[in-house]
């Protein structure tokens, strides 16, 4: 009866790690609290394909749509490579998220475009000056008279939605 | 000579008489009957007359349509040609119906011959465009972080 008991519990464990749920829309690396530096996103997994795989991939988007999409991989693969890798560990840090926290960020990122560009690039320096400190200073951080008089409620709270996808320390 | 009406073989007598199937003897012997016994007499008239009809009708010829054997053996032959193109028709109809239950037999199997699987993708090409999506939009910060 024990033994049943194992088996069956065995097996249940082994169909929730097998389970596509589990794991979905995240990234290698994501399973820990650390992406690994060598985390992959969908776009090294499609470059790691071979020609024929990546056409018969593409051959399933409609012909205009699988243009623009080629024309947009070519646009990321022209990006220093520096840029790149920058958008990598934000895309897998975004992608470690819960979707609703996901969705956040993303809101937060339109909010900060609708921004004027000197209100962006305040919004930048304060990102890059939080971007090495532990969380709890950045909450201290935000909470100081400094930065509530800097930035509007609305720039606060993009901020605030952005901080997720900082490096974690 | 005893009356023959008077015991159980009377009939077979009489029409034997008429039938003129009687042995000599007793035909004679009937015939001296007849002379005293009137009711034999007329049982006897009445089988001849019954015989001599039949003879009548035996030499009288009956009326015969003269193409009677033509028209029969044209259905006779139409019949044969009836059931030949029957035939002709039926065989390769039922070789095909075989062939076709044969072939429809034989389908399922190849059918389910396993088909060689075409390699999956390592990654669907949505999730390649999801990602560019987001990385259009992390874009946005610059070098921000």
């Amino acid at each position: 009866m024990l033994v049943r008991k194992r088996w069956v519990v065995s097996a249940v464990v082994l169909a929730l790690l097998a389970s596509p749920v589990a794991f979905a829309r995240r990234p290698p690396g994501a399973r820990s609290g650390h992406p690994a530096p060598a985390a992959k996103t969908p776009i090294d997994e499609f470059e790691r394909m071979s020609p024929e795989q990546q056409q018969r991939a593409l051959n399933l988007l409609p012909p205009g749509q699988r243009q623009k999409l080629q024309q947009r991989l070519q646009r990321f693969n022209q990006l220093p490579s520096e840029q790149q890798q920058t958008l990598r560990n934000l895309y897998n840090r975004l992608h470690e998220l819960p979707p609703g926290r996901q969705e956040s960020v993303r809101s937060a990122i339109n909010r900060f475009s609708e921004q004027t560009p000197d209100r962006q690039q305040l919004i930048r320096d304060e990102l890059r000056s939080m971007a090495p400190l532990p969380e709890r200073d950045r909450e201290a951080r935000m909470a100081t008279q400094e930065f509530r008089k800097s930035f509007s409620r609305k720039e606060q709270g993009i901020i605030k939605d952005m901080m997720p996808v900082l490096p974690s320390h | 000579m005893r009356c023959p009406l008077e015991f159980d073989k009377s009939a077979e007598l009489i029409v034997g008489y008429g039938a003129r199937t009687l042995a000599p003897e007793a035909a004679a012997e009937f015939e001296l009957h007849l002379h005293s016994c009137e009711a034999c007499r007329k049982m006897a008239a009445a089988q001849k007359a019954v015989w001599a009809a039949l003879d009548a009708a035996e030499r009288r010829e009956l009326p015969v349509s003269p193409d009677f054997d033509r028209k029969l053996f044209q259905r006779i032959q139409a019949k044969q040609n009836r059931d030949w193109w029957l035939w002709r028709a039926l065989v390769p109809a039922t070789a095909c119906l075989a062939l076709a239950t044969l072939f429809l037999l034989k389908q399922p199997d190849s059918m389910s011959m396993p088909k060689v699987q075409q390699p999956q993708p390592a990654v669907q090409i949505d999730q390649v465009e999801h990602a560019l999506d987001d990385m259009d939009l992390l874009n946005q910060l610059g070098a921000a972080i």
